[in-house]
């Protein structure tokens, strides 16, 4: 039932020319439901590459993901659509989450279609869904540059949360927000976690944040990840 | 200003009185040309500095012009009997000059130029649009792939469009039309599909920035086709870049259409406005020095193309003033 | 100490939608008018650091921008500004563009945005210095009798110390070679480089008032430390004044004489940092001390107001956790004592 990485690598721009540059090599970890564990690192170290990799929107250079004991590349169509959908990756920049020419609510049921969720039960779900993340459902008339970067941030999460996932990535969650808000989306994201037994990998570059979070912490240096509980 | 002017100038003076003669015009000359910089920095502020918000209130007063123009040249096109004085196949007595009964006069075999004139606009306007249609959506489907899904599929299609970039289009239409039966469709599939290169491009670089974007990343992350990501998610941002673009080519169209049907290679069956200036040049038009027959069609032209441009860079400014960045 | 800036209740509103990035509220009613800040009075005395710290969206970056009158035509902006006895709000735009740069000059957020690409480093930094001479030259005429070839010759001595300024100014901000790096583009370099390029950049002319506006923003830890001691040294050697803006409490801690927090375009406390951090005052900078790392990440329920309809009463009642009945119905005013102030009606 885990999530796991093994010897993976990442080289960029390897091609007829050049070796390319090697953001990180060997890394192998292993994710639980309902656990967190930290990725800490400087920038340009590859932290978000790594993230994108494990969520499946990058491809690694050499080495595989296991997702509930089978590797992803193997995968059949109808396997690796749900490991599409349990796995899921939260970004930094929470303003440009949301398509900036359609509503929230547009953009919110867009999901739910995807599910073959019927109206009525649409509807339901995203109202429990904004209850969830603490929102009223006036956010939901509103265009995104309408919104705080914190109101942003929770709809991103609800967002995810519909798709009913089993771990997410979370890119630097909070680091563009302000401290109170972080606060709040550190509180939510532990509420759900406790509520829903999701595992996260949160990459982070403040050491407060990844601690307040999580058991597990990694630190992705030289290319080489460090893991100590 | 006026008290720096008087301060020199009192300066001057003063100094004259003191200093031998020679200083004396060294001063002055000095004080001149200080005089003639501040003047030409003052005129400089005054009539050549461009005031950003003074030229976009231009720019949209003149697009207010082009819209108004733009209308009025639909609604020829699309209800020509309403402007139209007689049917434009109906025949009176040829090389009239002007009257009441003709305001524009007739041509060499009769028929009446005004209402040449207004059903010209339909097939003129018909070309430009087609064709615009017709490459916006090719370079629209091309850019959005080969930006989307990048890697080999974008390098076949853009080496595709590079290939088609350097096709001379004139020369090929002129070619095209001696070998086939001149025909208005033809003409509209031709300039259709060689010119929808720079759209492509402009579409391909945008997407490209586009897909990095949160909200598509999260779509992809969240298993949307990459079908529906690009109609719902990537196409809507798109709209802005596309519609100048889009009125440009229409308007180029257009002017092709006119240069081309100028040549002779137009259909001689359905009367643009070009093959109107075809046919005064070629019937003796402009030996008669019947200005009525050869300028109308021309001007039509000019004044067409131009709203339409004008739209399509008001829609760019007003983009620019939205989100503060270059359309592109 | 002397005042050197002195802004007293500056009110900052804007019409409609032009606000849109600025606050980030943009109301769907177009007619909306909304008060960025309001009812502001700080005081920056002579070689005094100020930060003035809030969240996102409570209006800090436009007192910044209402200082340096950069805020868009359509902004109404009411109060007084005095720097050096001037009113600032009431010079000619001529005017205002002498003393920008010269006296008061700003640091932007985005160092990679604020420099333009396609010149070097070296000329964009001895721009302001030519403009600014240029226009010293139409006084120092007085009773000045050189001929036209010296005046010549003087105008390539003065590029020549131009240059040699840039190149001392870059020295001051930790290039040991500064003639090389003055052939740099932007592009070749990093984003804390091109901060501290543009920290020299604004410091060159030795203003009597440097504002910087979120300098700390979108910078990694330690391109933040690197500035954080970049601002400190500058501090030590010169005689500038400086307004802060950040949102980041950490750096403003380490670096500020006097701390404002501001919350929905008002000032709720100032006081000087350590009092400040230890004790505060008004539930709000209680509750944002809270939610720092350090102190276990206690969020503030609720979320900020719209500037567009901010509640009544103390702007801060919704959220606040030992509020009265009063605080919803009647302002509080900005309360002095022995140095620190407050707009709260709880605290003493």
């Amino acid at each position: 039932m885990s999530l796991k990485a093994e010897n993976l690598s990442k080289t960029y721009g390897s091609g007829l020319l050049g070796k390319g540059k090697c953001i990180f090599r060997d890394v192998s970890f292993e994710l639980e439901p309902g656990q967190t564990c930290g990725l800490m690192g400087p920038s340009g170290e590859g932290k978000s590459t790594l993230g994108r990799i494990i969520a499946g929107l990058e491809s690694p250079t050499a080495g595989t993901i296991h997702f509930k004991d089978s590797p992803l590349s193997g995968m059949k169509k109808a396997e690796y659509a749900t490991f599409r959908r349990r796995v899921q990756m939260m970004f930094q920049d929470p303003t440009d989450a949301f398509n900036p020419r359609k509503r929230i609510e547009h953009s919110i049921s867009e999901v739910l279609k995807l599910l073959d969720t019927p109206g009525t039960e649409r509807i339901r779900r995203t109202k429990e869904m904004l209850k969830t993340i603490g929102l009223p459902e006036e956010v939901l008339a509103r265009y995104p540059a309408q919104l705080s970067g914190g109101q942003l941030q929770r709809l991103a999460l609800g967002r995810i949360l519909l798709l009913e996932p089993e771990y997410i990535v979370l890119d630097e969650p909070t680091s563009a927000l302000d401290v109170s808000v972080q606060a709040q989306i550190l509180h939510l994201l532990k509420k759900v976690q406790a509520e829903q037994g999701i595992g996260y990998l949160l990459i982070s570059h403040d050491e407060a944040v990844v601690r307040f979070m999580s058991g597990k912490m990694g630190m992705l240096e030289n290319g080489k990840l460090k893991v100590f509980e | 200003m006026m008290q720096e002017e008087a301060y020199i100038g009192e300066n001057t003076t003063q100094e004259s009185k003191i200093r031998k003669s020679t200083i004396q015009e060294s001063i002055i000359q000095e004080s001149t040309i200080q005089e003639n910089t501040r003047q030409w920095n003052d005129f400089r502020s005054l009539n050549l500095d461009l005031d950003i918000r003074k030229y976009g209130k231009n720019l949209k007063r003149f697009n207010r012009g082009g819209l108004f123009l733009f209308t009025f040249f639909l609604i020829l096109a699309l209800i020509p009997a309403l402007f139209a004085p007689y049917s434009p196949t109906e025949r009176f007595i040829p090389y009239e000059a002007p009257s009441t009964a003709h305001l524009l006069g007739t041509n060499d075999i009769g028929n009446d130029i005004l209402s040449e004139l207004v059903y010209g606009a339909r097939i003129s306007m018909m070309v430009g649009f087609a064709s615009a249609c017709i490459s916006t959506l090719i370079g629209l489907m091309i850019g959005l792939l080969s930006g989307y899904f990048r890697g080999t599929l974008d390098e076949l299609l853009m080496g595709f469009t590079d290939v088609v970039l350097i096709i001379p289009k004139i020369p090929l239409i002129i070619i095209l039309g001696a070998f086939l039966r001149p025909s208005i469709w033809i003409l509209i599939l031709v300039l259709g599909l060689l010119s929808w290169e720079s759209i492509a491009r402009i579409v391909r670089s945008k997407t490209l920035q586009i897909r990095e974007a949160g909200y598509v990343k999260s779509a992809r992350c969240m298993g949307f086709s990459p079908f529906h990501i690009m109609v719902s998610d990537i196409f809507p941002n798109l709209v802005h870049v596309l519609l100048p673009k889009f009125m440009l080519a229409t308007a180029s169209a257009m002017i092709s259409e006119a240069s081309l049907s100028f040549l002779g290679l137009g259909d001689i069956s359905m009367k643009s406005w070009g093959i109107m200036l075809s046919f005064a040049f070629s019937r003796g038009g402009f030996i008669r020095e019947m200005w009525w027959w050869y300028l109308p069609p021309g001007v039509c032209i000019t004044l067409c193309v131009m709203s339409i441009a004008l739209i399509g860079f008001g829609f760019e400014g007003r983009e620019k003033e939205k989100r503060g960045v270059d359309a592109e | 100490m002397n005042t050197l800036l002195e802004v007293k209740d500056l009110n900052v509103s804007f019409q409609g939608n032009e606000n849109e990035n600025k606050t980030g509220n943009k109301s769907e009613n177009k007619n909306e008018t909304v008060t960025a800040v309001s009812c502001l009075s700080i005081s920056i005395r002579e070689k005094e650091t100020l930060a003035l710290v809030g969240e996102t969206g409570c209006g800090k970056s436009v007192v910044a921008h209402a200082i340096m009158r950069l805020l868009p035509p359509e902004s109404i902006v009411k109060g007084t500004i005095e720097f050096k006895g001037k009113n600032l709000l009431k010079l000619s735009e001529k005017e205002m563009a002498k003393l920008r740069g010269k006296e008061i000059s700003i640091i932007f957020q985005n160092p990679s945005l604020a420099l333009n690409p396609v010149y070097s480093i070296g000329h964009q930094l001895a721009e302001p210095l030519r403009i600014h001479t240029q226009k010293m030259r139409w006084k120092e005429k007085e009773g000045k009798k050189e001929k036209v070839k010296q005046k010549e010759k003087r105008e390539k001595k003065k590029e020549n110390s131009n240059l040699s300024k840039v190149s001392r100014a870059l020295k001051r901000v930790g290039f040991s070679n500064p003639r090389e790096y003055m052939g740099y583009y932007p592009s070749w370099c990093s984003g804390g480089m091109n901060q501290r390029f543009l920290i020299a950049a604004s410091t060159m002319l030795d203003p009597v008032l440097l504002i910087a506006d979120e300098p700390s923003k979108g910078l990694d830890r330690d391109r933040v430390s690197e500035l954080e001691n970049e601002l400190k040294g500058l501090k030590e050697k010169s005689e500038t004044s400086l307004l802060l803006i950040s949102h980041d409490l950490g750096f403003v801690r380490r670096l500020a004489d006097r701390v404002a927090v501001m919350y929905a375009g008002e000032i709720v406390e100032i006081a000087d940092p350590s009092s400040l951090f230890e004790s505060p005052l008004h539930p709000y900078t209680r509750g944002l001390l809270n939610s720092l790392p350090e102190r276990g990440f206690v969020p503030i329920p609720g979320a900020s107001p719209p500037l567009s309809n901010p509640p009544a009463g103390c702007r801060f009642h919704p959220r606040c956790p030992i509020k009265e009945k009063r605080c919803t119905q009647e302002r509080p005013e900005l309360k002095e004592s022995n140095g620190r102030a407050v707009r709260c009606f709880l605290c003493p």
